[in-house]
């Protein structure tokens, strides 16, 4: 399917079309924050932005959701999400991000059914990035600002329009359903672009050798290095677009129990504390050693990708300024000796 | 808050008496028969010095409409100063339950002693009264936007 | 503030040297134009790393009380050690809390008193500018330059630029230090007036839960602002107990009020009104216009200030025989 194109000034009426046939939803403006709000006529979208603050992750894994219902007679069918959504305007990186979660919660093996069904009723329409910001590193993590990974339609901006190609079948079939919206010839120089966007991120940690550092490395006096000023905050997991680690807790109310499965984070001291006491993780050191291994060491091993989209959310929300670009160029460089028990 | 129509709906007050001094004032209430509304759910505690604020936070977190927490007198308390120390937790939290928007009559305190059968069933009369004109609680059923 | 940085850089390379100091905690510069980084410094030759300057925001005593906790992998555990910290006026009064609240032993830690005169926020500067990104920042004089990634210079006035926290700070001195460094900022007297939590306390109770919930509805439980508060040193949060469960599967919006409220006024008479959580706060929550009722309070209700003195009483450990009777209901 060739480009297609849309002038600016006619995405509100696109937009105003979408939400009438799905739940839409884009970046919204509200108190200082870009997040991605559910669109509707009190709600405007804006284009103007370089990433929200939280990544669209919500909408596919929920902060907390309902995964079984017992009334006290019988068990409630699973509440899967039936609404068609359309995700307006996400970044490749987090596009990626999806299709990064994808390989652990829709394999051969086994399928998370909340998580499959909101990703086949969702549209995911990715806008380019044409301007990363400082703390961005989509490209050593094998992304980029024109990745298409993750997207079913990946639009690009140009001066006064933008330009859209459908990468997937359902992509199609949006482009299809709004095609009178847009007008064909849409093509710009995507490469041109792309280069363009690529050659402004400055600081490109060098991650290509990550994995083997990190293998040499699990007992090594670094961690507690680059542990100290860490807060265990979990703010940098709350945030990340392809962090998953969660907790099932039991709701009770008069009459009925369900089982609510919330996010948690691999930094909480408490997220690997025994039933008999005994913590695995005990330390700060052996927790931030823990996702940097799950994201750089053992996603690779077990996918043969990083668990890691290069978004900078987490370097510029963490409160402390631990930039995971230095983290992992200082554990990389730290010399190669155990320490001895 | 808009007035709601009361005669329908009954509050849940959850009351928290001490066993010394306010539990033996409701016992005497009892036991003179004195009449006074029935909304009020009693837990005994042994002071109430014991109360945290987080016993309140959660009885309006899991859907009371009020709650009342009454001691012994300052000064009176069998464990000497139990209730000088709640004083000042009270006070404040008081405050700023009030500060977040929720409206001072959902979280109450008084001092009632072991003589002061009348003094109780007042209390609760006033209470559920408060509690009844700004309607049931929004905490358990609130939702985000 | 050089000066001061090279003061400091001296005073840490020679704690350490002359072994008076295992570690020296301070900032060293971040990765991110107006940030500073917590630094951590055991040998004197690493004392070039500090910095002090109008972003070194965070409130170091955070790490104190687990300087001192027992380290769980060891069976014999280890003398604790001597622990100095760079402090600015919230640092010192959190670390006079945590001395107070025995987390932290006085002999073991020397508090060194640095300047402030209110502190930068970085993330306030970029809302100012807008989407273009800052990437360098100059202070002379009271004005700050910041540049933008399109070339875009902007001038701002210091004082627009404070953390909010730092602009209604009143306690701008370490009060209790070992050793101090330069001048110390004055200790009486914010440098703006209280608006938003004035303009808060003035609206009605509908207009302030609307305010209240509004914001709270931001919150995604990551628990920044409890990681970041210095004061928040519990084994096992309440947050986190399930028998009792306090706050729920976290599921529903009262399940995140309860953990703030809760959270909150565990901070009753404690809060030295730093903004650590406020900044913490990865969806910029405002929680200081909340919090600040209890500081507030504390002062008008009982006369108490956290962290002036180390022979302070906390506030609700205490009790005076004339404290007020006003918010107890009377039957008629």
């Amino acid at each position: 399917m060739a480009d297609s194109k849309i002038a600016k000034d006619k995405i509100p009426e696109l937009l105003k079309a979408v939400s009438a046939d799905y739940e839409l939803y884009a970046p919204t403006a509200e108190d200082g924050t870009i997040a991605f709000r559910r669109i509707d006529s009190a709600r405007q979208a804006t284009l103007d932005y370089r990433n929200t603050a939280v990544s669209a992750k919500e909408l596919f894994l929920p902060r907390a959701e309902v995964v079984y219902e017992f009334d006290g007679e019988k068990f409630l069918d699973d509440a899967l999400l039936d609404q068609k959504r359309v995700v307006f305007g996400m970044r490749p990186c987090d596009c990626r991000a999806l299709a990064l979660l994808d390989l652990n919660f829709d394999t051969e093996q086994i399928k998370d059914p909340f998580y499959v069904t909101r990703r086949q009723n969702t549209v995911v329409v990715a806008l380019a990035c044409n301007e990363p910001v400082s703390s961005c590193f989509c490209t050593a993590v094998g992304s980029g600002p024109y990745s298409d990974q993750g997207a079913d339609v990946l639009m690009a901006e140009a001066a006064d329009y933008l330009s859209a190609r459908a990468i997937t079948d359902k992509g199609k079939d949006f482009m299809k359903q709004y095609g009178k919206l847009f007008s064909a010839d849409g093509s710009a120089d995507w490469k041109k672009l792309a280069k363009e966007a690529e050659d402004k991120i400055k600081r490109k940690p060098e991650f290509g050798n990550v994995k083997a550092s990190l293998d040499e490395r699990f007992e090594n006096d670094i961690w507690e290095d680059i542990s100290q000023k860490c807060l265990g905050c979990g703010a940098c997991s709350y945030i990340c677009p392809t962090c998953y680690c969660f907790d099932l807790v039991s709701e009770k109310t008069a009459g009925r129990i369900r089982k609510v499965k919330t996010w948690d984070c691999c930094m909480f001291g408490l997220f690997t504390l025994h039933a008999s006491g005994h913590n695995p993780r005990p330390v700060n050191s052996a927790r931030l050693r823990q996702k940097l291994m799950h994201k750089f060491n053992y996603y690779r091993e077990r996918y043969g990708v990083d668990g890691c989209v290069g978004c900078g959310r987490c370097v510029r929300k963490c409160p402390v300024n631990l930039d995971i670009r230095e983290v992992i160029e200082q554990v990389a460089a730290a010399p190669n000796a155990t320490t001895e028990e | 808050m808009a007035e709601q129509n009361n005669n329908d709906w009954n509050p849940k007050i959850v009351a928290f008496l001490c066993n010394w001094c306010s539990y033996a004032g409701a016992d005497l209430a009892g036991v003179s028969r004195m009449q006074y509304a029935p909304d009020v759910r009693i837990i005994r505690v042994p002071c109430s010095g014991r109360i945290s604020p987080l016993h309140i936070l959660s009885a309006l977190h899991r859907g009371a409409d009020g709650v009342l927490v009454s001691g012994c007198h300052p000064g009176d308390c069998h464990y000497i100063s139990g209730n000088l120390v709640a004083r000042r937790k009270f006070s404040m939290l008081k405050n700023f339950i009030e500060h977040v928007g929720i409206e001072p009559e959902r979280v109450q305190f008084s001092w009632v002693s072991a003589a002061e059968g009348a003094r109780f069933a007042g209390l609760i009369e006033k209470v559920v009264e408060n509690v009844k004109r700004i309607g049931p609680s929004k905490m358990a059923t609130v939702t985000a936007q | 503030m050089t000066s001061a940085q090279d003061q400091i850089r001296e005073t840490a390379a020679q704690l350490l040297s002359e072994g008076k100091a295992d570690l020296v905690i301070g900032f060293s510069q971040g990765t991110r134009t107006m940030r500073t980084t917590p630094c951590f410094v055991t040998e004197a030759d690493d004392a070039g790393q500090l910095v002090w300057n109008s972003y070194c925001s965070n409130n170091l005593a955070v790490y104190l009380p687990k300087c001192f906790a027992p380290d769980p992998r060891l069976r014999e555990q280890e003398p604790p050690p001597k622990v100095a910290i760079i402090a600015k006026g919230c640092d010192g009064r959190s670390a006079v809390g945590l001395i107070t609240e025995q987390q932290v032993p006085r002999e073991n830690l020397i508090i060194i008193a640095a300047p402030c005169e209110g502190m930068l926020d970085a993330d306030l500067a970029q809302q100012l500018v807008g989407q273009n990104q800052i990437v360098s920042a100059a202070e002379s004089n009271g004005t700050i330059t910041v540049k933008d990634d399109t070339g875009k210079e902007t001038k701002f006035d210091r004082k627009d630029l404070l953390a909010e926290a730092c602009r209604f700070c009143k306690h701008r001195a370490a009060p209790v230090h070992d050793i101090a460094i330069g001048e110390l900022g004055q200790t009486d007297g914010p440098l703006a007036p209280d608006e938003r939590f004035e303009e808060f306390v003035n609206k009605s109770t509908a207009e302030r839960w609307e305010q209240f919930s509004g914001e709270l509805s931001k919150c995604i439980l990551c628990n920044a602002c409890r990681s970041a508060c210095p004061n928040c040193y519990c084994k096992v949060c309440f947050a986190d107990q399930t028998r009792p469960d306090w706050t729920g599967s976290g599921r529903k919006f009262s399940d995140v009020i309860s953990f703030h409220l809760g959270r909150m006024f565990h901070q009753a008479g404690r809060c030295v009104d730093c903004g650590a959580c406020v900044r913490a706060c990865p969806v910029g929550i405002d929680l200081r216009t909340f919090t600040y009722r209890l500081v507030a309070d504390a002062q008008e209700l009982f006369g108490h200030v956290a962290g002036l003195d180390l022979e302070q009483s906390p506030a609700l450990r205490t009790f005076g025989a004339d404290d007020s009777d006003n918010f107890i209901t009377e039957p008629e």
